[in-house]
């Protein structure tokens, strides 16, 4: 490249002109360089402008001709006469570019400038044009393969109305094909039953009002999406075999002019949604109603403890209301402390049940009036991604439970009083026997004046009643609970009495009665009646078990011994070598009302003799062999006074 | 002469309850606290016609009426059988005896002539007695 140093003479608009173009040359292998202006007036333009370039100036273009290594000045002055002049002055090695040639040198750089301009703007334009159409081209495509190929159906309908695009999906859920769509107006046919203006339609005609009337019962709204654009919500009938919940949007297309091309709709299936959500509401009302008519008690909470759940059953226990309770309380308003912490300790580890669970932990809770109510209690701590996010209690009334087990306990004695009027009612039979048989003894006496035989009738009546007196006082000992009368009484003398009392019975029966009395046997405390109830109920049943015919073999002996344990108080055992009990009798034998002796025997003897042994604390054990007799030992313990008892 | 009915009860007071109802309507009556002296009676004193009670020591009423139909004299003594409902079968007696005899022939035989149960209604007991007693 090289560098020409250039002068200019002249000032003037020329001057401004030239070294505008000299100051915005392009690269070129001849590169111009001001290095001075001349003009007579120095407020010239090109003066001007010079000096705020740093670069020469003169009023006198003679001063220019000194610039060193000038080669060429441009003469812009405009007069032929001052041109004529510099020809002459000017140094040999100066060129002179007149104002006419350096017009033409203007113009033409002016043109080059211009072509070169005009070259890249076409440029540049081809090559914009033709990304812009390749663009289009593909977008087009994009557009077209979205369209068609998307998951979502999708209807595009030109500003003519007709059907421009109707992709897989839509072809899906309608079941008509594209190619029977394309070009047509039947957008309206596979959703209704007749010929209708669509929503799409009416977008393309900017009718809005229509498109309220028609559309607003079916939750018509403005897209948040989309400017313009609306959707609704519909149930089809006529679309799909059981019909079809459709979501649909429809949206105008516009040119970059905002003139309206089209509209495109989309269509969202939500019918399986409806139905889901139909399902999930019955699931959700079937277990909300599970929850309210279950007999137990639930309750549930949220992270913070605050109650959600507080069933009927619930509030039958507790007696909260499901609305002063839900949202409103926590646990430890419904729990003592140490219910709430034994609780707590159950979930957090494997006391009843696993950890995170309670299984049957029977527990007081606090109803609203701050009463303990027996619950049994199970739950579960419910988590969310390994987060405690609340948790879920069954609770069980005890209180019920308790009276259940009342009344199956009252339904057992129920049943056990039927057994035993059954039982009693034959004995007493037995007894009204004696005691009508006693009056027509009495009734015959009377009429005959026989005095004798009125002693003799009511003797029996008297015994028949003495009977009944016996059994009722039976009767009574058993089924209460009582404390033995407690004295001090030798019980050698109490058997002796009783064996008196036998004699007759065992006379009749023919039956020896053995005394074996261990001598020097100490006063004991026991009850006096209570315990001669009991020897006459063994001895009496020793004598019967040795009369019973075909077992007995030989004389009846019956044996009543009294000893003295080492540790104290006494024993009495009374033997006999009558028939003895198989195994079934002796299971039965302190039954209640269990009898061998039919209609003889009231079944209450036996048990009412245990009763009374256990009243001192004491045992009645025996040991019974079938065909060789049965050995019954009344044990009772020695008795220490106690500071309260007077002897 | 009066009928002689033989009682065999081992409660004293039914023997007297009977006796008197059976004098009273005049008939002549003998006693037994067992089976054992009941049999003696049956031998000594010729009875025209013996109550019996079911349960009794030293042999029972029906340990004695097997071995009296068994005896080809006594057998035509007619038995009237005295008893209660035992609370431990439930059976009352009639049918006891025909569970009991039910397809044997020697045990038809020693069915009693009659059965009263207890307590004894006196007019049922001389009925059944007249209507067992035939007249000389």
């Amino acid at each position: 490249m090289r560098k020409i140093n250039v002068a200019i003479i002249g000032g003037g608009s020329g001057s401004l002109a030239i070294m505008d173009m000299i100051s915005r040359q392009r690269p070129r292998k001849l590169q111009m360089h001001l290095v001075g202006i001349a003009d007579i007036n120095p407020e010239a333009a090109g003066i001007k402008k010079a000096r705020l370039s740093n670069i020469y100036t003169s009023f006198d273009y003679h001063d220019l001709f000194n610039i060193p290594k000038l080669e060429l000045i441009i003469e812009l002055t405009g007069d032929p006469k001052v041109s004529l002049t510099i020809q002459h002055e000017k140094p040999d090695h100066v060129q002179l570019m007149d104002h006419r040639m350096a017009r033409l040198f203007w113009d033409l750089n002016r043109l080059d400038d211009e072509q070169l301009h005009a070259d890249k703007e076409i440029k540049k334009r081809s090559h914009e044009l033709r990304a812009s159409e390749e663009e289009g081209l593909r977008q087009k495509k994009t557009a077209e393969g979205i369209i068609y190929g998307s998951p979502i159906p999708m209807l595009v309908i030109d500003k003519n109305h007709k059907i421009a695009y109707w992709n897989r999906a839509c072809e899906k859920l309608t079941g008509f094909s594209s190619e029977e769509m394309i070009g047509t107006d039947r957008q309206w046919e596979p959703f209704y039953a007749q010929k209708r203006t669509t929503l799409a339609d009416l977008l393309i005609e900017g009718d809005t009002d229509t498109i309220k009337d028609l559309y607003k019962d079916m939750k018509l709204r403005r897209s948040a999406m989309v400017e313009e654009a609306y959707e609704a919500e519909h149930f089809f009938p006529h679309l799909g075999p059981k019909g079809t919940h459709l979501y649909f949007n429809a949206a105008p297309i516009k040119d970059d002019q905002g003139n309206i091309q089209g509209a495109i709709v989309t269509y969202q299936d939500f019918s399986e949604r409806v139905l889901m959500t139909q399902q999930i509401k019955r699931r959700e009302a079937f277990v909300q109603n599970l929850i309210q008519n279950s007999i137990d008690g639930i309750i549930a909470t949220g992270p913070k403890g605050n109650i959600r759940i507080f069933n009927s059953g619930a509030v039958r226990i507790l007696g909260y209301a499901p609305d002063e309770i839900t949202g409103k309380m926590t646990y430890p308003e419904i729990l003592s402390e140490e219910t709430g912490q034994a609780i707590r300790e159950s979930f957090y580890s494997n006391k009843h049940g696993p950890e995170g669970k309670i299984i049957n932990m029977e527990v007081n809770l606090l109803n609203k009036a701050k009463e303990p109510i027996p619950v049994r209690f199970s739950g579960t701590l419910l988590y969310e991604q390994e987060k405690e996010v609340g948790s879920v209690v069954f609770i069980q009334d005890l209180r019920e439970v308790h009276k259940l087990q009342k009344e199956k306990e009252l339904a057992q004695r129920m049943a056990a009083i039927g057994s035993t009027v059954a039982g009693v009612a034959h004995y007493i039979k037995n007894i009204l026997t004696g005691l009508q048989g006693g009056a027509y003894v009495i009734n015959s006496a009377l009429s005959k004046k026989d005095l004798g035989l009125v002693l003799k009738g009511w003797d029996m009546v008297e015994r028949n009643i003495g009977q009944i007196g016996a059994i009722v006082n039976d009767m009574l000992t058993y089924s209460g609970q009582r404390t033995p009368d407690y004295q001090k009484i030798n019980p050698n003398e109490l058997a002796s009495e009783v064996l008196e009392l036998m004699e007759e019975k065992a006379r009749i029966a023919g039956v020896t009665l053995v005394r074996n009395l261990q001598p020097g046997i100490p006063k004991v405390s026991i009850d006096r009646m209570g315990i001669h109830n009991c020897l006459l109920n063994l001895i009496s049943n020793a004598i019967d078990s040795c009369t019973l015919e075909g077992i007995v073999k030989g004389k009846g002996i019956v044996t009543v011994k009294t000893d003295r344990p080492s540790d104290g108080g006494i024993r009495f055992i009374i033997s006999d070598n009558g028939t003895g009990m198989d195994e079934k009798t002796q299971k039965k034998l302190f039954r209640d009302f269990f009898t061998t002796k039919g209609y003889k025997g009231s079944g209450l003897g036996l048990p009412v003799t245990k009763k009374i042994a256990e009243e001192h604390g004491g045992t009645l054990t025996f040991e019974s062999t079938l065909g060789r007799g049965t050995v019954f030992t009344l044990m009772l313990p020695e008795r220490y006074r106690q500071e309260s008892e007077p002897w | 002469m009066p009928k002689k009915i033989l009682i065999v009860d081992d409660d004293p007071d039914i023997i007297l309850f009977l006796s008197t109802v059976l004098k009273d309507n005049g008939y002549q009556t003998i006693n037994a606290m067992n089976g054992r002296e009941g049999l003696e009676m049956i031998e000594s004193e010729h009875p025209d016609l013996i109550l019996l009670d079911l349960m009794m020591p030293k042999k029972s009423g029906l340990s004695l009426l097997s071995d009296l139909k068994r005896d080809s004299v006594n057998r035509q003594i007619p038995v009237i059988m005295v008893t209660g409902v035992s609370s431990e079968t439930g059976h009352d007696l009639a049918s006891f005896f025909k569970g009991n005899t039910a397809g044997n022939e020697e045990c038809k035989a020693i069915i009693p002539e009659g059965y009263l149960e207890k307590p004894i209604d006196p007019e049922k007991l001389l009925g059944m007695v007249k209507g067992l007693l035939k007249p000389d």
